[in-house]
């Protein structure tokens, strides 16, 4: 058991966005996030990175919850947020040290760890440049590498494709897939559905503030179009029946 | 379009009544109030001390003459959008800077009188002033502020912006000379020179179009300028500093930064290398020094190294929330008692250190070793207070 969400009501203000979400992330596991944009995705992540509270319901990570031990919870959550956010007066290197410092990381380990990355995405001989100096898509980058150098147990990754060149999209999905063998979850809310397809082993269908279906393509396949009909179809009809409504 | 400028000066009226709120919130009136209380009296005690039909009395006041003329500018609140929008208003957009001219007239000639009159006591001290002198006097000043905003209002033209280095000079030497006039002969001959001046510069500039781009740069530089004002005071959002890496602080934020302290490790970098916060912090501190020094009173002096610490603190205590848009501050599995002892190790070495430079300020043009001493026990209770009482309160709340 990795992430468990349940019954999860919870919003911005008084008006709650989500109404009763359940699911679960298993370690070891790809989960896709999808739906049309307001349909509740961006909130239900911060409310598992803790930046909102529930209303109702709760939300678990092997079993420590926010309210209840918030140190020993994000100490087990790294997230890649949708656009890059960074330090303006801290370099590319003072990123890393401080997230190491934040997650009390071993230095020498990590900053193997982190070198590969920087390696993979072309960002090594860039280690004192301060954001100003980067483009979206190494911002992107940078964001990718201070969460993956980490042992988090769960990955929350909101929309990391845009901005990314096809080269980086391939070494993130390798990335992801390292994380998976050692047995971490990752989040990953997308609109790229082809590649959500192939690389996600679940999905949730989100709408509305509700879980509208979720299971393996298979499972999605059985209960809406029919046995051939690929995740965009699926989203597709979604779509549409939401419009319709 | 005939009531664009109103509403817009209207608009921006409010805007600026806000921002002056907060300029004046309680902290900072006390604070002003000692400021200008101190620069009076030391300006007083000062005048004492010249000596009637010294050379270069005249020559100061032709300077503060030619200074006060560049206070208040031409303002046009014309807006990134509106060569797009107003494009095909062609014959609108001269009315509508006519009374932008005028809205700017009326404050330029305020600012400029009411800045002038501070120079009329050291005048008197020189040269006997009748009325009719003082009269001339600030005729000579309201054309000369008339002719300074015609050339201003020139610059934005198609005709005349590509001349912007001999209208900024027109802008200062036409200045200096009524001031000259004014001084040297008498406040007579600067009026009659100033009247002249302006119906030449007048009748030269006549035709105007407006030069759009000149127009919007010309008022987003004011406007950074008026908001770079507000800024030393409140938090203006349009004001952004920029970053600078700033190789020669490397030690300085070694030494700021607890070694394997997240929340110290970002305070540090982030008030050295952010030019806003480390640069008010240095200007409020060498303000102070200067002030503190040239006041002739110890005891003054003695509040006033309290006063300015007070005023620096409040300032740097902000900082604490400057990382509070970032949202990984948040997912660190950092406690929040961390982060605030963090902060208040970075205030006591900050505060320290420049509280130490506003002391040996105290020392004055004497060396008053009294002052400096009382200066330090009393800044040293100050700072106590503030950082391990008067913040942890704050931050409780």
């Amino acid at each position: 058991m990795a992430l468990e969400v349940k019954h999860l009501t919870g919003g911005y203000s008084q008006l709650p966005v989500l109404k009763d979400v359940s699911f679960d992330v298993q370690p070891g596991e790809l989960v896709g996030l999808i739906g049309l944009n307001g349909a509740g995705k961006s909130t239900t992540i911060n409310h598992v990175i803790g930046l909102l509270r529930p209303f109702l319901g709760s939300i678990a990570l092997n079993g420590q919850s926010l309210q209840e031990n918030a140190a020993a919870y994000k100490q087990q959550i790294a997230y890649v947020p949708e656009t890059p956010i960074l330090y303006d007066e801290l370099t590319l290197k003072e990123h890393l040290e401080l997230t190491m410092m934040a997650y009390g990381l071993d230095h020498d380990q990590t900053w193997e760890k982190a070198h590969r990355l920087l390696k993979t995405f072309r960002l090594d001989n860039k280690l004192d440049w301060f954001p100003a100096d980067f483009s979206k898509g190494m911002k992107q980058k940078v964001m990718i590498v201070s969460a993956f150098m980490t042992n988090a147990k769960l990955f929350i990754v909101d929309e990391p494709f845009y901005g990314l060149d096809p080269l980086a999209v391939h070494d993130l999905l390798n990335l992801i897939e390292e994380k998976k063998a050692q047995g971490a979850g990752i989040l990953m809310s997308t609109h790229v559905l082809d590649t959500a397809q192939r690389y996600c082993d679940r999905f949730i269908l989100l709408a509305h503030g509700q879980v509208k279906a979720h299971g393996t393509l298979n499972e999605l396949q059985q209960k809406a179009a029919g046995a051939d009909s690929t995740l965009d179809d699926i989203y597709l009809r979604l779509a549409r029946d939401e419009r319709d409504e | 379009m005939n009531s664009l400028f109103k509403n817009r000066r209207q608009r921006h009226l409010l805007q600026l009544m806000k921002y002056w709120r907060l300029v004046f919130n309680d902290q900072f009136t006390i604070a002003l109030f000692f400021m200008f209380g101190a620069l009076a009296y030391t300006y007083a005690q000062w005048l004492k001390t010249l000596t009637p039909g010294a050379w270069w009395i005249r020559w100061l006041l032709i300077i503060w003459f030619v200074l006060v003329m560049q206070v208040g500018r031409m303002a046009t609140l014309i807006k990134p959008a509106d060569p797009v929008f107003l494009l095909p208003q062609a014959d609108g957009i001269k009315k509508y800077l006519n009374q932008a001219f005028l809205y700017s007239t009326v404050l330029g000639e305020l600012m400029s009188l009411g800045l002038l009159t501070i120079e009329l006591p050291m005048a008197m001290i020189d040269v006997k002033m009748s009325a009719a002198n003082i009269l001339a006097l600030f005729i000579a000043v309201f054309f000369a502020k008339l002719s300074w905003l015609v050339l201003a209002k020139a610059r934005l033209s198609l005709q005349w912006s590509r001349h912007q280095k001999l209208l900024r000079a027109g802008q200062w030497l036409l200045p200096l000379l009524i001031g000259i006039m004014s001084w040297l002969l008498s406040p007579l001959w600067g009026s009659v020179v100033s009247l002249l001046i302006w119906l030449a510069v007048s009748i030269r500039l006549k035709k105007q179009d407006l030069d759009w781009r000149a127009a919007v740069d010309g008022e987003q530089h004011r406007m950074y300028d008026v908001y770079r004002f507000f800024n030393l005071f409140t938090d203006v959002p349009s004001v952004k500093g920029g970053i600078k890496r700033r190789a020669w602080a490397q030690g300085l934020i070694k030494w700021l930064t607890i070694p394997n302290h997240a929340w110290s490790y970002l305070y540090a970098r982030g008030f050295i290398r952010d030019t806003e916060t480390s640069g008010l912090v240095a200007r409020l501190t060498i303000v102070g020094m200067l002030i503190i020094f040239f006041v002739p009173l110890g005891w003054l002096r003695c509040i006033l190294v309290l006063l300015f610490i007070y005023l620096i603190a409040m300032q740097l205590m902000t900082f604490v929330d400057h990382y509070q848009n970032n949202v990984f501050t948040h997912l660190y599995p950092i406690d929040q008692v961390t982060q605030l002892t963090d902060f208040q190790a970075f205030l006591k070495k900050v505060m320290g250190s420049l509280s130490l430079l506003l002391i040996l300020a105290a020392l004055g043009r004497s060396l008053d070793w009294l002052s400096m001493l009382s200066s330090l026990a009393l800044a040293v209770l100050e700072l106590y207070w503030l950082i391990n009482i008067y913040f942890k309160k704050k931050m409780q709340k």
